[in-house]
């Protein structure tokens, strides 16, 4: 009896150790196969949305930096070797449907945007949110500069690109709000850098 | 600051980020469970329950595999953690607190393998909500699902006899009933961002 | 299993007539989140599909060896463990259809479907037969998915995109319409609820009265949440021991 209760504890219990130890080992070994391709994939990406928001760049330098809204932030070189720009990425206070937005933003050296592309925005509603990344409604932000502000159903803020107005997308005015708000992170930390050169 | 983030969390959980209405995070329990009222009562207090708990057990395991640069086995920690939680909870209430497993003992074995609880612990990490944001947001998930059963079996039970066409009946009258009971979610939209302002 | 199937009905099986999602009524919240755009809708198609013949497999020839009382622990393990392969390998050869699958990619853990299977069908047969279930079933849960996706995607936003892992169109490219859509084109307008949430239960629930209307034809019951008999966690659930109501 007591062989038994032993038996019937020790079986299931090193079964079940057995399984995982060996699931553990196998992700382990599919982790170290993907991992660097996962973190070229995520270089690759963010190299790209640089080279969206700051056409005019060659080169991005990052800046080394603290900061909270701006995650990291890089130094646009164009093929002469001067700084044509900046390129911000940020999170703004205000929160999309789905949480924080980060965003893209490239800047001039005048302070004007020169192009925007937002991180993940797989949680924003589809079909509402989700056309932040559309490229029509992301190309309303180029040329704006200052403090941008959202308006509704405003066909003429959509043309105007130097009004600093936004207009929101359609029933997707908290996406919109999230996605300027980190825009206007970006637009202010260009300020805070801007006496320095 | 801190507090009203807090607020906003919870808020946004229950209504426009609803589990089952917005995010359609257990469905079988609210398509299974949902016919009476004091079952589906029974069903959210007990989903409230586990992911109270497995959120704060898995937090600290997720901020140690991170540490360790291990994030790849956060699925596997998460639902383990959690079949064995619903397990012990299960043992314990039944030896100490009889009147509690009584309501919700019965209702527990179904909990491990909803989408629900899981959902709530990736959507934490997702969003690198500190202790406090991931309990809140529990805590909203959860009461946001017993909103949802708890009208919806409300909903079912002026369902039940009436007339439709052969087809429809059963499940997929059930659905279109989901569906406006998905659509009266739909107006809170804006209003935790109409409270807190952006 | 009351006949020996051939292994080619094994397969068939899960394309219509169990189909999980319209006939066995697994894998609804997956079916729900995932269906609004249909490349989305084969993405997690697909991985499901991966992650169910490699669990069904393993399980099957594990089904000796693994103890019966902590067989449902030891599934999940499995699957959970497939579920972050898929994921890794997603994430690095398929970037965007991590990012829009979202959470809903580790949750193939719990979608009932795999569990289901592996309590239902791969504990009690052999690897081949339990591989084959695996292809049927997880080809049956992306038809499934991909039918519903177009419905929504097309009333929803007036397009379709025809897209696997980023290669392929959209139907507004097909007619090279720019950024309208295919329904304005025609002087009408995308019925934009049918993309959002309540969309996804009036599309199920349409699609579902079909599959009855069908099944009905050919002298088939009803598909209904089947309760305790579908529940892969029928045999420790209380519930059926009481004889309180499951999902009657």
């Amino acid at each position: 009896m007591k062989n038994m209760n032993a038996k019937d504890i020790l079986v299931p219990t090193i079964s079940l150790l057995v399984i995982c130890l060996v699931a553990t080992a196998l992700l382990a070994l599919v982790n170290n196969i993907t991992k660097d391709k996962i973190a070229e994939q995520v270089a690759i990406s963010e190299a790209a949305a640089r080279v969206q928001v700051l056409p005019d760049a060659k080169e991005f330098e990052e800046v080394d930096m603290d900061g909270d809204k701006v995650t990291d932030y890089y130094e646009g070189i164009d093929a002469n070797g001067e700084t044509v720009g900046y390129v911000f990425n940020t999170i703004g206070e205000a929160k999309g449907y789905g949480g924080d937005v980060a965003v893209t933003v490239g800047i001039d050296t005048d302070g004007i945007i020169t192009g925007i592309v937002p991180g993940d925005i797989s949680n924003e509603t589809p079909g509402l949110g989700q056309n932040a990344g559309k490229a029509s409604w992301q190309a309303q932000f180029v040329g704006e500069s200052g403090d941008l502000t959202v308006v509704k159903s405003d066909k003429a803020a959509q043309e105007n690109t130097s009004d600093g107005k936004i207009n929101a997308l359609t029933s997707a005015t908290i996406t919109s709000k999230a996605v300027t708000g980190s825009v206007n992170v970006a637009l202010d930390m260009f300020e805070e850098i801007g006496g320095e050169n | 600051m801190y507090i009203t983030g807090l607020v906003s969390i919870l808020l946004a959980a229950i209504t426009t980020n609803n589990f089952i209405l917005s995010k359609f995070l257990g469905i079988c329990p609210f398509l299974g469970v949902s016919k009476k009222t004091n079952t589906a009562i029974g069903m959210s207090a007990a989903v409230i329950f586990v992911m109270l708990l497995a959120t704060a057990a898995t937090f600290p395991l997720n901020k140690l595999l991170e540490a360790k640069d291990m994030a790849y086995l956060e699925t596997i920690v998460q639902i383990l953690v959690i079949a064995g939680l619903v397990q012990f909870v299960e043992i314990v209430l039944k030896k100490y607190i009889p009147g509690l497993y009584q309501a919700l003992g019965v209702y527990l074995p179904l909990i491990t393998t909803n989408c629900a609880v899981l959902g709530v612990v990736q959507l934490n990490v997702q969003n690198g909500y500190d202790f406090w944001q991931s309990m809140v947001n529990a805590l909203g998930g959860g009461l946001g699902f017993m909103v949802a059963m708890i009208m919806f079996s409300g909903v079912r039970e002026r369902l039940e006899g009436n007339e439709y066409p052969k087809f429809w009946e059963g499940l997929p009258i059930t659905l279109v009933a989901a569906a406006i009971t998905a659509c009266s979610f739909l107006g809170f939209t804006g209003l935790v961002d109409g409270i807190f302002g952006a | 299993m009351a006949e020996k199937k051939t292994l080619g009905q094994e397969f068939s099986k899960g394309l219509i007539k169990e189909n999980p999602v319209l006939r066995l009524v697994l894998g609804t919240c997956p079916t729900l989140a995932v269906s609004t755009s249909i490349e989305n809708a084969i993405g997690m198609g697909v991985a499901a599909t991966i992650v169910l013949i490699c669990s069904n497999i393993v399980i099957s020839a594990l089904r000796k060896v693994i103890p019966n009382k902590v067989r449902i622990p030891c599934y999940i393990v499995v699957i959970a463990a497939f579920v972050t392969i898929v994921q890794l390998f997603v994430k690095a050869f398929a970037p965007s259809l991590d990012a829009s699958l979202g959470i809903y990619l580790p949750l193939i853990v719990v979608n009932c479907i795999i569990l289901g299977r592996a309590e239902g069908f791969a504990n009690k047969n052999g690897v081949l037969a339990s591989a084959i279930d695996g292809v049927g079933m997880g080809v049956g849960f992306t038809i499934a998915l991909t039918l519903m996706a177009a419905i929504r995607e097309f009333f929803g936003s007036g397009n379709l995109t025809l897209k696997v892992l980023g290669y392929g169109t959209t139907l507004t490219d097909i007619f090279h319409l720019g950024e309208t859509d295919v329904l304005t084109a025609i002087g009408l307008e995308p019925i934009l609820i049918f993309i959002l949430a309540p969309g996804g239960f009036f599309t199920f629930g349409l699609l579902m009265a079909c599959a009855n209307k069908v099944a009905e034809s050919k002298g088939k019951p009803k598909a209904e949440l089947k309760g305790c008999e579908a529940c892969p966690m029928a045999a420790t659930c209380a519930m059926k021991a009481d004889g309180k109501e499951c999902a009657e």
